[in-house]
């Protein structure tokens, strides 16, 4: 009975979180901006088959040249997908997958932090704007942002952990707080950029109000603060350190310089419009922009109603949603324009994930310490209102019949090897391919035996009548190793493409080609094989149990 | 309510409605219903809440339906819709609602007023007028139904605030008052009477609700204001002509006494039978007699005198009424009064029984039930069924284009001179200049057109009828370029000048549609506030 007491308020999050992704559940495909969701699948798959683990280098983006996405790129929802992919799905139904999982388990947390703060009536009205918040929407349906997503998930983690290191602080919440952080580091690093100045905002404000030893809550918060980025060092030291060997700067000019993406106010607060088009200069998208006209009026209701019951929590929550929201109008280019870091979000109205969240959980300060069967007549209405106005957002816009070979062939697999080719475009090479990679390494008067290629290595026996030079299908990257002959030997990138190139001498040669793990990925990787399962075992360890 | 009611109504409801659980459509005399219902789910897909204009209906130039018709019902459905249920069998669904909740409701109503097993066969009688039948299957008439359902949950709400006036009340009641005004304008016109006179008996008997009823009254119609708004101010925006006149002139559809109290014919096509029933006519005859014996005798006066009254609005010798409240006219129909007799009648049914001497009571009413099944459930009966009929069969082809162009006359913008009568092109033509059009989409609330003009500059007409305030913007830019309409049906024309431009069409607010929404909001906010309120206190 008890268990069925806990469970069923859970139930019911995933069931009202069901129509949010129910147009999802037929087999096919749909058009989404970043259409490269099962691609990545795909190479994700080919490198976990290789046992290239953590993927980093995948064969046949770039053109064929092989491309360093997953050095680059939050691998999170990626590495879940291919578990997915793994237990018999096909890609587009990982991808499905990959799409759903947030729209429950982001629900299924805001329910959890809405309660912890607001009750339960609370919960249930902050985790229902969540789910039906338009910006999801537009993020999955509109845009195809499968890290952004996955944000929804850590972002009420995060909070929900700080809240609990300012009640239990122990290690137990350390690690909570250490693998929330380290899910949106490797899902969308640059959300966890914005959010921590909010996160440590509220955090202070928790602390202010806690009873215990703050001394304790803060020393316990900066444990799960390194030993959430040690976990996710996989990912992250080389993010950091290996950022001058790609092209990142073309994510930064034109199209994505943030300049033309601000949003105007009319398109924030009043705008119900919706479009599946692209975000432009002016005030004119074919896209929403919108948190949802009823979750802003909650929010506005639940100020209201915090006049007369003071809470220092729901202020700073409204005040931090509003900061949010400036940071998205065109007002805020000031800041912009001194942090430079920001540029790298490209658009301004990403702001929106945080200006989303902390609307949608103040939203459920509106039912604050309310029993749900005292005001059930309101709490319903208000279910029917938020579905009535934004359910209708949460479908893609044109439905493919396509199958995965299709995909994955002909013309659309060109377009699959080349989309967004720019962004993580190896340093050495000065423009992008316009040619597919061939399958044999280049050479005048070479024969090749035995080409063995795999995601991250290369490998044949090459006969050379005289010694020449000799060029992989493979763009130069820190950590190729070319082995000649069991002999390590230097390579360069002096072409135009960037593509590793060595001299051969004549005669039989055993060559093999290996992207290696640099110094920054070994301390990465194995700083994640300590303090991951470590985090683990706090978490379910009974001895630090929160009792 | 007692569950064994609950059934009591659901299984009744269900016999009655039979025929709407056969698979595909049936033939109305409206049968846009899945059509509208589809329009309503792209204004919400489209993000046009509320949804007001209607690209696709009027041929394709556009209609704005949803700004003078029957919200209410169609929000209903478009909620029902968002749940995974077909257009064609949300229809249905909510085609059975107004059987099982207009009994539950009334139930509801009469149980304040009358004895449980009174109330049973008032509500009863309420289901089982021949009106409702021409309603559900003759007519299609779904907002109207949809309306005159809701009226005795909205008279309950009134009995329930005078009874307890406390805030909760008065939050449900203005929000029943909302369901109500955005449901059916002219079924609120004329139960305006019944409801005005409701309310004075309730208030002479306890006047001290009136404070909350006039929070009630405001609430409802401020909650509403985002349909009632433009309803009552942008009528000049659109033809009425064609709404009063020709076949809808009131003066070709009054009925004889002897077609309300005789005629037995079922006529599915043209004017639908105007009967009222064999029950309801012998329970208006003993009238008196609840009136002479009861000891609340003043409910039973009060419901004769009305249903006698509706009665007359239906009868030709009424015209000296009609021609003198103008706005009558645009009831088009004087037998829609029978709906409000439906109403009285199954009151003063149940009135009646509850005079009879309690041995007899049970008995008489298993008699009066009986035979209102009995005389109904032959009425109950579409003209016709096509069973194969699917969403999609009837939302695409031939059948879409005639489907677009129902009603094509009813809420015509004033800026088309003429009633459109065939299909809109789907791009945009050209009326001077040489333009190539790379691309044109229309949404219910917005069009895109991508085009190049070679010439110094070209006049391009969109495939859309003018109606305030579609506005076109060209590149992003923030102000609208000047558009003009000058030709037969109103159609949005625009110069271009030379070079590639792309040009966005929003369907924007007038100030009326922005008074009537911020009303709406407002009224929004003040109810869940004062609910918290009074729930806090």
């Amino acid at each position: 009975m008890n268990f069925a007491r806990k469970i069923s308020p859970l139930l019911f999050v995933v069931l009202f979180s069901l129509p949010t992704f129910w147009s999802l559940l037929r087999p096919g495909y749909f058009k989404m901006h970043d259409d490269m969701q099962a691609m990545r699948v795909y190479q994700m798959d080919k490198c976990v088959s290789d046992f290239q683990i953590p993927c980093r280098w995948v064969p046949d983006m770039g053109y064929g040249y092989g491309y360093p996405q997953f050095n680059y790129y939050g691998p999170l929802p990626y590495y879940v997908m291919e578990g997915f992919h793994l237990l018999g799905l096909g890609y587009f139904d990982a991808v499905k997958i990959g799409f759903i999982l947030p729209l429950v388990f982001g629900n299924l947390a805001m329910y959890l932090l809405g309660r912890k703060l607001f009750g339960k009536a609370g919960g249930f009205l902050s985790a229902f704007s969540y789910a039906y918040l338009p910006y999801r929407a537009s993020d999955l349906y509109s845009r195809g942002a499968m890290g952004e997503s996955w944000a929804f998930i850590f972002l009420p983690l995060i909070i929900f952990a700080l809240l609990k290191l300012t009640e239990k602080p122990n290690l137990k919440s350390s690690a909570f707080l250490a693998l929330s952080l380290a899910g949106l580091f490797c899902s969308h690093n640059i959300t966890s950029l914005i959010f921590a100045p909010f996160a440590a905002i509220l955090f202070l404000v928790f602390l202010s109000r806690s009873k215990i030893s703050k001394l304790q809550s803060i020393k316990f918060s900066v444990i799960g603060a390194f030993w959430g980025v040690a976990i996710a060092g996989f990912f992250l030291f080389p993010v950091i350190i290996e950022k001058p060997f790609a092209h990142v700067e073309s994510m930064l000019s034109g199209y994505f310089n943030y300049l033309a993406h601000f949003v105007t106010l009319k398109q924030l607060f009043l705008s119900t419009f919706w479009g599946y088009g692209s975000s432009e200069l002016g005030n004119h998208d074919d896209l929403s922009f919108s948190v949802g006209f009823i979750q802003l009026l909650l929010l506005a209701l639940a100020l209201s109603r915090s006049i007369r019951k003071r809470s220092p929590i729901f202020i700073t929550i409204f005040a931090l949603s509003l900061a949010a929201f400036f940071m998205t109008h065109v007002k805020s280019s000031f800041i912009w324009g001194r942090v430079s870091l920001l540029s790298y979000l490209q658009f301004p109205w990403r702001f929106l994930t945080l200006a989303g969240f902390f609307t949608c959980l103040g939203s459920g300060f509106l039912l604050i310490n309310q029993k749900l069967t005292r005001i059930w007549p309101l709490f319903f209405s208000l279910l029917v209102v938020i579905f009535l106005t934004n359910a209708s957002f949460f479908t893609p816009s044109v439905w493919y019949s396509i199958t995965e070979e299709e995909k994955f062939s002909g013309a659309s697999w060109d377009k699959q090897m080349t989309i967004s080719i720019f962004d993580y475009l190896p340093i050495y090479a000065s423009h992008p391919p316009t040619f597919s990679a061939p399958i044999n390494p280049t050479g005048q008067g070479l024969s090749f035996l035995n080409i063995e290629a795999k995601s991250n290595s290369l490998s044949f026996t090459v006969y050379a009548t005289a010694s020449s030079s000799l060029t992989l299908p493979q763009f130069d990257f820190p950590g190729w190793k070319i082995t000649l002959n069991n002999q390590i030997i230097t390579h360069n990138h002096n072409n135009e493409l960037g593509l590793i190139n060595f001299t051969l001498p004549s005669g039989t040669n055993q060559v093999t080609a290996k992207l290696t793990d640099t110094p920054v990925r070994v301390i990465g990787n194995f700083s994640t094989l300590v303090f991951l399962p470590l985090s683990i075992y706090f978490l379910i360890s009974k001895k630090y149990h929160y009792a | 309510m007692p569950k064994t009611i609950i059934l009591f109504f659901l299984i009744l409801s269900l016999i009655v409605g039979r025929e709407l659980f056969l698979s595909g459509s049936f033939a109305t005399h409206d049968d846009l219903q899945v059509m509208r219902l589809f329009q309503m789910h792209k204004c919400l897909s489209d993000g046009q809440i509320p949804c007001r204009y209607l690209s696709e209906m009027g041929f394709g130039y556009g209609q704005p339906t949803f700004n003078y018709y029957s919200a209410f019902p169609y929000y209903v459905g478009a909620f029902f819709n968002l749940l995974n249920l077909s257009f064609l069998t949300t229809v249905k669904l909510l085609y059975f609602l107004n059987l099982f909740l207009a009994g539950c409701f009334f139930y509801k109503f009469a149980r304040y007023h009358l004895s449980n097993i009174a109330s049973i066969v008032a509500a009863s009688a309420f289901i089982l007028m021949p009106y409702r039948a021409v309603d559900i299957f003759v007519r299609g008439a779904l907002a109207e139904i949809t309306a005159l359902t809701l009226l005795p949950l909205l008279l309950f709400s009134y009995y329930k605030l005078s009874k307890e006036p406390k805030t909760s009340n008065a939050l449900f009641s203005s929000v029943i008052l909302f369901f109500f005004l955005t449901t059916h304008n002219l079924t609120t016109l004329i139960s305006l009477p019944l409801i005005i006179v409701y309310l004075l008996y309730l208030y002479f008997k306890n006047t001290s609700f009136l404070k909350h009823l006039l929070l009630a009254l405001l609430l409802g119609t401020g909650l509403s204001g985002f349909f009632i708004i433009p309803v009552l101010f942008e009528r000049n925006l659109i033809n009425m002509t064609g709404l009063t006149s020709g076949y809808l002139d009131f003066r070709s559809h009054f009925s004889s006494l002897s077609q309300i109290v005789f005629d037995l014919s079922w006529p599915y096509e043209a004017k639908p039978s105007v009967f009222i029933g064999v029950i309801q006519i012998l329970v208006i005859i003993l009238s008196p007699l609840p009136i002479i014996f009861s000891k609340k005798r003043s409910l039973p006066i009060l419901f004769l005198l009305m249903t006698l009254f509706f009665l007359f609005m239906a009868h030709a010798k009424s015209s000296f009424i009609w021609e003198s409240l103008h706005f009558l006219s645009f009831v088009q129909f004087p037998w829609r009064f029978l709906g409000l007799v439906m109403f009285g009648s199954a009151f003063l049914a149940g009135s009646l029984l509850d005079v009879i001497p309690a041995r007899f009571a049970k008995v008489s009413a298993l008699t009066i039930f009986v035979v209102l099944l009995i005389s109904f459930l032959p009425l109950t009966s579409f003209k016709s069924h096509d069973l194969s009929a699917t969403d999609s069969t009837i939302l695409s082809g031939k059948s879409l284009v005639i489907q677009s162009g129902g009603g094509v006359a009813d809420y015509l913008p004033i800026s088309s001179p003429m009633v459109p009568s065939s299909p809109a092109d789907a791009l945009p033509s050209i009326l001077s200049g040489t333009v190539d059009i790379k691309k044109f989409e229309k949404r219910t609330n917005y069009y895109a057109l991508d085009l190049e003009v070679f010439s110094a500059s070209a006049d391009v007409v969109i495939p859309l009828t003018y109606y305030p305030n579609w506005r076109v913007y060209s590149d992003g830019s923030f102000s609208p370029l000047h558009t003009t309409y000058d030709n037969q049906y109103g159609l949005i024309t625009v110069t271009v000048p030379k070079g590639k431009h792309s040009l966005q069409g929003f369907f924007e607010n007038t100030p009326f549609r922005q008074v009537g929404n911020s009303f709406s909001v407002i009224s929004f906010s003040l109810i869940i506030l004062l609910y918290l309120k009074h729930k806090y206190a």
